[in-house]
């Protein structure tokens, strides 16, 4: 017997089968290699969870963010971490990651307006950055813009929504503009929808979470949910399940094995649980009521939170606080592992440290 | 204990021939449709004409190994005593022998061990450098020596830390 495998092995069942690092240095083996991991139809078999430490350090005059990955493996213990980039940012920045990417701008919540910073995407598996430059015309008027990062199933594109809110003269309504710009397209434009909140109150918000298509917010003061959807652009408004109680301490969206859930830890200071209301059916708007019961004093320890589900079917929580230990959880088993994260990459200190994943994605960003 | 019936000859391309019982080589979707176009006939051979008699006993180990366990451990714990198993039986295979193994579980059909092996071929060339993968694919290197190293020069970091050992 021959043996030379057949390209079809090759391509269909072993190439998917390999982390990022390892596809981009084989695009050098032949030209047809090339173009098969290149191509967009290329679908990884394993997707590999990486867990993402951002931390943030001053060197002069200099303000840094540092990004270090830390890949989960296959029987999902934790490589060593790598430093994989460096961005001129301060420490107020906003990080969203979705389907492998990473968004990340300086926050522009508060008065005064900073200005005109650019907004980052950065695909961590391939390291390509693309800068997208913001409107500076209206920079005057600003009184704050904040960007969400969005994905559309249906059409297959990012888009990033800018939500600029304007001063107006005194006793007028304030203006608000949503801005778009499609990655890839290069440029911004404003569409015209009528958006349902003054994006003032979302500076007391929680991050949104892209899901099925659609930017969520959590909107308190209406016990509602906001969503813009990022393929129509356009805003929708849901009420919040019946039962579910306004949360006194703790409340965010996440997407749970598939699902859209919403953390609330009213029960977390007197019972170590933490509720997850999970969205079983989006098209019903059908929510179970789930927990976490944590066999430890939550508030004493690193007070966890849960960020994602990861290639393992476990849920990942990270440390509120400055430790650097996660803790995955099975959620048929119920029952925990923690994995602390040896030490970070050379010159990388847990100043002002977050945690969250991706998923190892290897599109380009440029065309 | 089994009678006979229920076992069947497998050949190799050498004409070695290896007794299975049906429950293991029940596994190869090409031996099952064989013995179900002969269906009443008494004579019970199927030759793999293109496999070699070291991989087909590398098959009958592994799914020998498969049907006793999943029978052992019916009441659960199977799946990770068969990853246990797995790893021990990949270990005393020659890399280079993960190749023909590889074509042999796919010419028999046998889905399981196609999923371990293809597995096992990208965990092995994961850390490689390229040249090992063109050497272990018998892949000809078509790029210009200037094109290569602009494809290497634009992503640096992903040819750090392979070992070819």
């Amino acid at each position: 017997m021959n043996t030379e495998l057949p390209n079809e092995i090759i391509y269909t069942h072993i190439l998917p089968r390999l982390p990022a690092k390892s596809l981009i240095r084989f695009g050098c083996v032949s030209k047809y290699w090339n173009e098969v991991i290149h191509d967009p139809s290329f679908d990884r078999l394993r997707k590999r969870t990486h867990v993402l430490i951002t931390s943030w350090s001053v060197v002069g005059d200099e303000s840094k963010i540092h990004f270090v990955s830390v890949p989960v493996r296959e029987d999902a213990t934790l490589e060593p971490p790598v430093h994989l980039f460096s961005l001129p940012i301060d420490k107020h920045y906003i990080l969203q990651s979705l389907n492998g990417l990473l968004c990340i701008h300086r926050a522009n919540l508060l008065y005064p307006y900073l200005g005109d910073k650019p907004v980052y995407i950065f695909n961590p598996s391939t390291r390509e950055l693309v800068t997208v430059p913001v409107d500076g015309s209206l920079r005057s008027e600003t009184s704050h813009v904040s960007y969400y990062f969005g994905f559309s199933p249906c059409s297959n594109e990012f888009k990033v929504l800018g939500l600029r809110r304007c001063f107006t003269m005194e006793f007028e309504p304030t203006s608000i503009y949503c801005e778009i710009y499609t990655l890839g397209s290069g440029s911004w434009r404003r569409i015209n929808v009528p958006v349902p909140f003054d994006p003032d109150e979302l500076i007391y918000y929680t991050d949104p979470i892209c899901f099925n298509g659609a930017l969520h917010w959590m909107r308190e003061s209406q016990n509602s949910i906001v969503a813009f959807d990022v393929g129509d652009e356009c805003f929708r408004e849901f009420q919040n399940p019946d039962g579910y109680p306004n949360p006194v301490y703790l409340r965010y969206l996440l997407v749970v094995d598939g699902h859209l859930a919403m953390v609330n830890g009213n029960h977390l200071y007197d019972e170590n649980v933490m509720d997850i209301w999970v969205l079983q059916d989006y098209g019903k708007w059908l929510w179970v009521k789930d927990h976490i019961s944590f066999p430890f004093d939550w508030t004493k320890s690193d007070r966890p939170i849960p960020i994602s589900t990861i290639h393992t079917g476990e849920l990942l929580l990270t440390p509120s606080f400055s430790s650097l230990s996660v803790l995955f959880y099975d959620m048929t088993r119920k029952s925990f592992r923690k994995i602390e994260i040896s030490e970070l990459p050379e010159h990388i200190f847990p100043t002002g440290k977050r945690i969250t994943s991706f998923e190892e994605n290897n599109m380009k960003l440029r065309a | 204990m089994a009678s006979t019936d229920d076992k069947v000859i497998l050949k190799s391309s050498e004409g070695e021939c290896f007794e299975v019982d049906m429950a293991v080589a029940s596994h190869l979707q090409i031996v099952k449709s064989v013995l179900e176009d002969c269906e009443g006939s008494s004579d019970k051979v199927v030759s793999l004409f293109i496999v070699e008699a070291k991989y087909v006993a590398m098959i009958i180990e592994y799914y020998k190994n498969y049907v006793e366990l999943k029978e052992k451990h019916e009441e659960g714990g199977f799946e990770e005593k068969l990853k246990e198993f797995e790893k021990q039986f990949l270990e005393q295979i020659d890399k280079k022998e993960l190749k023909g193994l590889v074509m042999a579980v796919n010419y028999l059909n046998a889905p399981a061990l196609f999923d371990v092996v293809c597995t096992a071929i990208a965990k092995h060339i994961e850390n490689k450098s390229v040249e090992y993968v063109r050497e272990y694919f018998g892949i000809v290197n078509d790029f210009t020596a200037e094109e290569e190293a602009q494809i290497r020069e634009e992503h640096r970091w992903a040819y750090d830390g392979v070992n070819d050992d």
